[in-house]
């Protein structure tokens, strides 16, 4: 099943074959999943609008097989969706690492390991991986959507301009404009010899 | 910054993404060698791009299969078989009717004497066709009367 394409997965998930669906869920996910999260930086908003993307999706099968590229579609979907929402709410919460943890039942203070630890590393990374999300949060929605689109998903920037409707100079300017910004909000993080020393 | 440095650092992006032609990214090399500046602000731009590119959150996708799998129109599942379903119905009671008329005993045969009185009388009464005489007979031999 995983070794179809996707034209070969749509045609069988329109038969009704549930799993063929749960295929191109797996192959596509992670990517709307991350676009939603980079864009909405909040992990429950992400889960909602996902769903809502895979069932938009599941909705549309019959006319997408005759579409080339599902990914595309699906970035297009969620990139719209979480600029709706972004404007309906023009509120971003941000989930800080000095915040208690919350957990399922009970709220646990973050614990700091050993430095030598496997656990370190996995805190330095995610709060490297928190430092990302909170500087994506901060730059102007378009802007935050064109990083996204090119630098973590790896769209190439004609299809960026296809996406949002936008001159393809349009995309690089704000790309241009968005890699200052990260780069002064992520200075602490940079390691640039004769800085941060 | 110098102009060179300014025109440089324009696209050290691009030169990153290997989206320069040949000559303007041996140029973009060369200037690098020399300037520690825009050798700083490459290895800065280079790094806040990798810090991208390694962003990887986690993602819960069981939790997200389930969520959807529950809202997915139960199944056989697609909204789209409803309609290959309903042809599929309709074909199969056409399929049943025929069926059964094939199984139904026969009517009994008309009767014949209607059928063959007819050109019998055409035959012989040509010259009378509608008479009373002949329409009577017609009518008793269909038993009409």
């Amino acid at each position: 099943m995983y070794g179809l394409t996707d034209s070969e997965l749509i045609e069988r998930a329109c038969e009704g074959e549930e799993r063929a669906f749960e295929a191109l869920f797996q192959r596509y996910h992670a990517s709307v999943y991350h676009l939603l999260l980079g864009m909405l930086n909040n992990h429950d908003d992400a889960q909602e609008l996902a769903q809502e993307v895979f069932l938009r999706v599941y909705q549309e099968l019959p006319r997408l097989q005759v579409r080339h590229s599902l990914g595309a579609w699906l970035r297009r979907t969620a990139t719209n969706l979480a600029i709706d929402k972004l404007r309906r709410n023009k509120r971003v919460r941000f989930e800080s690492l000095e915040a208690p943890m919350r957990t399922d039942d009970e709220e646990v203070e973050w614990q700091i390991e050993d430095p030598n630890s496997d656990v370190m590393a996995a805190v330095e990374s995610r709060e490297l991986s928190e430092a990302v999300q909170n500087a994506l949060s901060q730059l102007g929605e378009m802007h935050r959507a064109v990083v996204i689109l090119h630098y973590i998903e790896g769209v190439p920037l004609e299809e960026i301009a296809e996406t949002l409707g936008i001159p393809v100079g349009t995309v690089k300017s704000r790309l241009a404009r968005a890699r200052l910004a990260l780069r002064e909000l992520l200075k602490d993080f940079l390691d640039v010899e004769g800085e941060n020393e | 910054m110098t102009e060179p440095c300014t025109r440089i650092q324009a696209c050290l992006a691009d030169y990153l993404e290997q989206n320069l032609e040949p000559s303007e990214c041996a140029e973009v090399a060369a200037h690098l060698a020399v300037c520690e500046v825009c050798r700083q602000e490459y290895r800065r731009l280079e790094q806040v791009l990798h810090l991208l590119q390694q962003w990887a959150p986690t993602v819960p996708t069981d939790a997200l299969w389930q969520a959807i799998q529950a809202k997915l129109p139960r199944s056989s599942a697609s909204p789209h078989r409803w309609g290959y379903a309903l042809i599929g119905s309709a074909a199969a009671i056409l399929t049943l009717i025929a069926i059964w008329q094939w199984g139904q005993p026969k009517p009994p045969p008309p009767i014949t004497t209607q059928f063959r009185a007819e050109p019998f009388y055409r035959a012989h009464f040509d010259w009378a066709p509608h008479s009373e005489a002949v329409n009577l007979h017609l009518s008793l031999a269909s038993g009409g009367l």
